[in-house]
Parts: C-alpha cells; sequence; structure tokens
C-alpha cells in the first residue's frame, strides 16, 4: 500500500487575543495583547491508502486542526505535511480535486435550493461524468432511502437527512481521500447506523481513505480500523483497534447478583477490584483465566441468583487512557 | 486546458442561474424589493423636483434630463456587485469559507458568478420597474446602437473595476475578522467619489478636477452621459485611467489574497 498522508513533526500555533479589562476609551488607545496556543505539538502520522482511520480526543485536543492543516485551509507553523504527494496549502485547488470533506458544523449544500441542484453544482465543479453521477446518485439514495427527499428544499430536511445529503455530497466524485469532522453530532442512533452503514459501503465499492473524527467511540470501533488518540496537540498513542479490543479484553468485568442485600467480604487474595452494592458484588480487571476460580469461590461462600461477564468496550477503553491524560 | 475552460464556464453559468433562483425563492421578499425600490426612486424623484422649483435649468441640466439621470443611476446602482465584499467577510466571520477553499474551483470566480446572479436578479427586479417611471417623470431619450454599445462597454468596465475593489475589501476580514467598520467607509467612499448622491457636475470645480484623475466617475456619470449621448471631455483619458486601476487593483489583490488566507483561523472545532 502506498502512503497517502505522511506528516512529519507538524506543529500549527495561533495567536488569540487577550480579554482587555481597562475603561472604555483607555482600551481603545491600548495596544492589543495576543497569546499564543500551540494548538499542535510535533505530531507525526502516516495513513496508507484505503485505511479508515479514527481521530479521538476531548475537545480542544487538536483533531480539527489537524483536519483543517491536512486539506489545506490552515497553513502549518513548523513541519512537513504531505497529501498525496503534495502540500496541502500550496496545491490546494489541485488536491482538492480528489477530497470530499464534511464539517459537522458545516455546509456545502444551498440551503434553499434542493439537494439535488447542490449535487449538480459540484457535477460542474468536480466534472463529473454523466454515468458516474447517475450511478452515484443511485447507489447513495438507495443507501438512504432518500430519492424523494433529495428534490426537496434543505432546509425543508431534518438534521438526519442533511447530514446524510452532506456526505452524498463529500462522496460523488468518487474522491481518494474523504475528511469526516464530527458527521454525527446531535444526530438519532438510526441516522448514525444509516452513516455508518453508507461510510462501511464506500469502503467496499470506493475503495476511499478516511479519516473520522467523532465523540461516538463505538462509531469509530464499528467503522475504523485504526484510532489515532490527540491529548493536548500530541498523539498519545495510535492502535489498530481490533488489536485495542483484544488486548483490553484479556480483562473482564464480573457482576454477581446475590439472593441477600448485603453479604460478607470475601477473602481472595487476588488483585482484582471489587465494589459492594446492595444485592450485587461487582468484579473489575479479573483476567479471562481467572473467571472460572473466581465464579466458583464466590457461589461457595453466598448464594448468587445471576452471574455476568462484561469485556471492556471501545468507549471504556479510550476513556480509560484519557483519564490518566487528565 | 479546453476540459478545464469547459468545467469552469459550466460551473460559472449553473452557479449564475442557482444563484438568481435562491433569491427568487423568497417571493414576498421578492415584490418587497421591488416595491421598495420604487419608493427610493420616487423620495429623490420628489426632491430633485422640490429642489428646482421654478427654475428651469439647474447647472446645465433640466428638471426633466435630471430626473432621467437620477432614474438611471438608481438602475445602475442596483446592478453593480456591491454586497460582495459583506458576503465575503461574512464568509470569513463565520468560518463558511472552510467550505469554499475545499473547492477545487477559485473563490473569486464562485463569488463573481453570484456577483452576476444577483446583479440579473436585482435588474429583473429593481432596475426594470425603475425604467417604468421614466414616462412619468422623464422624456424617453433616444438611444443609438452606438450609445448603447458604448454605454455596455463602460458599464461591464465599471462593474469589473468594482468587483475587483469589493473583493479587496472582502479580503481584509481576514486581517480584521468583522467587515463592519470597513464596509461603512467604503460605502461612503464610493457614494462620494462616484456621485451617487448628487450628480459630479454640481461638485466644485476644485474637486471636479480631483475627480477627473480617479476612476470613479466612470461608475455612474460616465456611462449614463454616453448613454444620453452627451458629449463629455476627456471621456477616452478616464476610460484609459479606469482599465489602468483594474489592473493595479488585480495586482494588489493577487499580491495580498495569498498572504491573507495564512492568517485564517476558523473557530470552533
Amino acid at each position: 500500500m502506498n502512503k497517502i498522508i505522511n506528516i512529519e513533526n507538524l506543529s500549527k500555533t495561533y495567536k488569540v487575543r487577550e480579554r482587555n479589562d481597562a475603561f472604555l476609551l483607555k482600551r481603545f488607545f491600548q495596544k492589543k495583547k495576543y497569546r499564543e496556543v500551540r494548538a499542535l505539538k510535533d505530531v507525526t502520522v502516516n495513513i496508507e491508502s484505503g485505511e479508515f482511520v479514527g481521530l479521538i480526543g476531548n475537545n480542544g485536543a487538536g483533531k480539527s486542526t489537524l483536519i483543517k492543516l491536512m486539506t489545506g485551509i490552515l497553513y502549518r507553523t513548523q513541519g512537513k505535511i504531505e497529501i498525496m504527494g503534495r502540500d496541502p496549502f500550496k496545491h490546494r485547488k489541485k488536491n482538492n480535486q480528489e477530497i470530499g470533506v464534511v464539517f459537522g458544523q458545516r455546509t456545502q449544500l444551498n440551503w434553499d435550493l434542493s439537494t439535488m441542484d447542490s449535487l449538480h453544482l459540484l457535477k460542474a465543479i468536480y466534472d463529473i461524468d454523466d454515468t458516474v453521477f447517475k450511478s452515484n446518485i443511485e447507489l447513495f439514495t438507495d443507501i438512504f432511502g432518500m430519492q424523494k427527499t433529495i428534490k426537496q428544499p434543505v432546509r425543508t430536511l431534518s438534521l438526519g437527512q442533511k447530514m446524510q445529503c452532506e456526505l452524498m455530497a463529500a462522496f460523488l466524485h468518487n474522491p481518494k481521500l474523504v475528511f469526516l469532522d464530527e458527521p454525527t453530532v446531535g444526530l438519532d442512533m438510526f441516522s448514525k447506523e444509516a452513516i455508518a452503514k453508507f461510510l462501511i459501503e464506500m469502503k467496499e465499492k470506493q475503495k476511499t481513505t478516511l479519516i473520522l473524527t467523532t465523540h461516538d467511540l463505538e462509531e469509530i470501533s464499528k467503522v475504523c480500523d485504526r484510532a489515532i488518540v490527540l491529548h493536548d496537540g500530541n498523539i498519545l498513542f495510535e492502535e489498530n483497534i481490533q488489536t485495542l479490543l483484544s488486548i483490553h479484553n484479556q480483562q473482564k468485568r464480573v457482576v454477581f447478583t446475590t439472593e441477600n442485600e448485603s453479604v460478607d467480604p470475601i477473602e481472595l487474595n487476588k488483585d482484582f477490584t471489587v465494589t459492594y452494592q446492595p444485592f450485587k458484588i461487582i468484579y473489575n480487571k479479573v483476567k479471562k483465566a481467572e473467571v472460572h476460580e473466581l465464579i466458583a469461590e464466590v457461589t461457595n461462600h453466598c448464594y448468587v441468583k445471576d452471574v455476568s461477564i462484561e469485556g471492556s468496550n471501545f468507549t471504556d477503553i479510550i476513556k480509560e487512557y484519557l483519564r490518566g491524560k487528565r | 486546458m479546453m476540459r478545464t475552460i469547459k468545467r469552469i464556464s459550466q460551473f460559472f453559468i449553473l452557479n449564475v442561474r442557482l444563484t438568481f433562483d435562491t433569491l427568487f425563492t423568497y417571493k414576498a421578499a421578492t415584490i418587497l424589493t421591488f416595491c421598495t425600490n420604487i419608493f427610493i426612486v420616487l423620495i429623490y424623484l420628489f426632491l430633485w423636483k422640490g429642489i428646482y422649483g421654478e427654475q428651469t435649468i439647474v447647472n446645465g441640466y433640466t428638471l426633466k434630463e435630471l430626473l432621467l439621470f437620477i432614474i438611471l443611476l438608481r438602475v445602475l446602482r442596483r446592478s453593480y456587485p456591491f454586497h460582495i465584499s459583506k458576503t465575503y467577510g461574512q464568509l470569513i466571520k463565520n468560518g463558511s469559507i472552510a467550505t469554499w477553499l475545499l473547492k477545487p474551483i477559485p473563490i473569486e470566480l464562485r463569488l463573481l458568478s453570484q456577483a452576476i446572479g444577483q446583479t440579473i436578479y436585482q435588474f429583473c427586479f429593481s432596475g426594470l420597474p425603475m425604467l417604468l417611471l421614466v414616462p412619468l417623470f422623464a422624456n424617453i431619450p433616444n438611444f443609438t446602437f452606438v450609445s448603447a454599445a458604448l454605454f455596455l462597454l463602460w458599464y461591464i468596465s465599471a462593474f469589473i473595476f468594482l468587483y475587483i475593489f469589493e473583493i479587496i475589501i472582502g479580503v481584509i476580514s481576514y486581517y480584521t475578522t468583522s467587515l463592519w467598520g470597513v464596509g461603512n467607509f467604503k460605502s461612503a467612499l464610493i457614494a462620494f467619489f462616484t456621485g451617487e448622491l448628487l450628480p459630479l457636475s454640481f461638485y466644485p470645480v476644485a474637486l471636479l478636477g480631483f475627480l477627473e484623475v480617479l476612476p470613479f466617475s466612470a461608475v455612474y456619470y460616465l456611462p449614463i452621459s454616453i448613454l444620453l449621448s452627451k458629449v463629455v471631455e476627456n471621456a477616452w483619458i478616464i476610460f484609459s485611467i479606469l482599465w489602468l486601476s483594474i489592473i493595479l487593483l488585480l495586482g494588489v489583490y493577487l499580491s495580498i489574497s495569498q498572504k491573507m488566507i495564512k492568517r485564517i483561523s476558523v473557530q470552533g472545532g
């Protein structure tokens, strides 16, 4: 596979104006004060063609800044950045011919016209062949079930429908690389499911490379191959999602529902963490191999009505990493 | 090369049409714009009637000539791209510029097609109704083919000049973020130098000499005078100044726009 994104020691610094508390006219004549904010610090990332990568991080971690640098909207302060072998700022127009972008909080559709009108405009902008245009519209409307709604004014659509139309617009010209910046903010579970289904289809049919940022971590685990976790402008770690899940699922959470409201503490001499709740005993960080032994010990000690064994989900794993950094 | 030209022209024509359609979506607003412009031009006409009183000629203009001049000036005013700096400024202020910069079409071309779409809309729903007032207040002028062709040449040149002037003002938003002050200053400057409120021949002689070396008289005064087949001294010198200014402004725009784009900071997420 070839590298589609090559970033080395990338930094971005913003100047932010500081609040001036001086009184009215005095404030007018005083020099403005600025503070530097380092949104990204020496970030190095490589992404292969065809990969689906999730960018994860708290608000202000630098995810959106990284996307804007990759799309050539922002200019870097330091470091090297190559998208499809080109500097994205210098070759913005050329790169954008092969890039699709959705910013969850901004629209590229004309609100007063129908989605179809905006798609026709994009056809002209990207010089899309008639047959490609028709087949893509057919495919997208089939996946989303939007054959009729595509012809009504965008402002009359629901939030979920609008986002689905934004995705159609981003994938219409069969781009090599697509950036989705928080595309599911405020959407219901059905809309999220439809979007995940659409992205998986695009991965198979268009062989697109996808960079996705979202706060919905389960969505990333459903759609992406790899996760890059950003924290305070740095890469905290990057890992294949399946590997991450299998490592963390070596440890389980075992929950016992008991007959009695409270039970005497059980001495086990193990590294588990235990919590006693009314009618419940919860063991965390139980190794897979020790689950059997634990169940035998607890059932010998008290009357157990039910047992559940849970693995860590992707959200828990990431939360644990980020919590450690706070 | 041919393919790029074809792609850009297809986009351009479609965006002109879609801009017109977007404005036409709001039918009530269209009707109100129509009425508002009739009222504004009527206010100007009654004001000048009052100023003339019993006099037949003021500053070389009969009342009917001046009323015709005012109507044509108001039609032209609606047909120039004066809103483009505001549109550009708002895109920068609210961060939507990001989605525009992400398209492989120059932002200037997109704004130009939008300006033409809006001009066509404004001419249909503001300009044409105002022209209907001509027979009521003034004499219908005798246009010749030559005067109409020359008028068109002057109008297109002035349109290009104002468009570049507007996008320079718009691009300043990358620096100031808010365009409110700059926009107001620009409007006052244009109104004063172009003779938008008072025909230039009413200005003091000393100021007129200064205005002769600026291209602003080519916005209203000269195109209308040429359309009405009036003899204008030094018209072709001003035409040369106009085109020299266009080249100069284009140079300024090209040299500052890339530097200004580097200043962009799209707020929030």
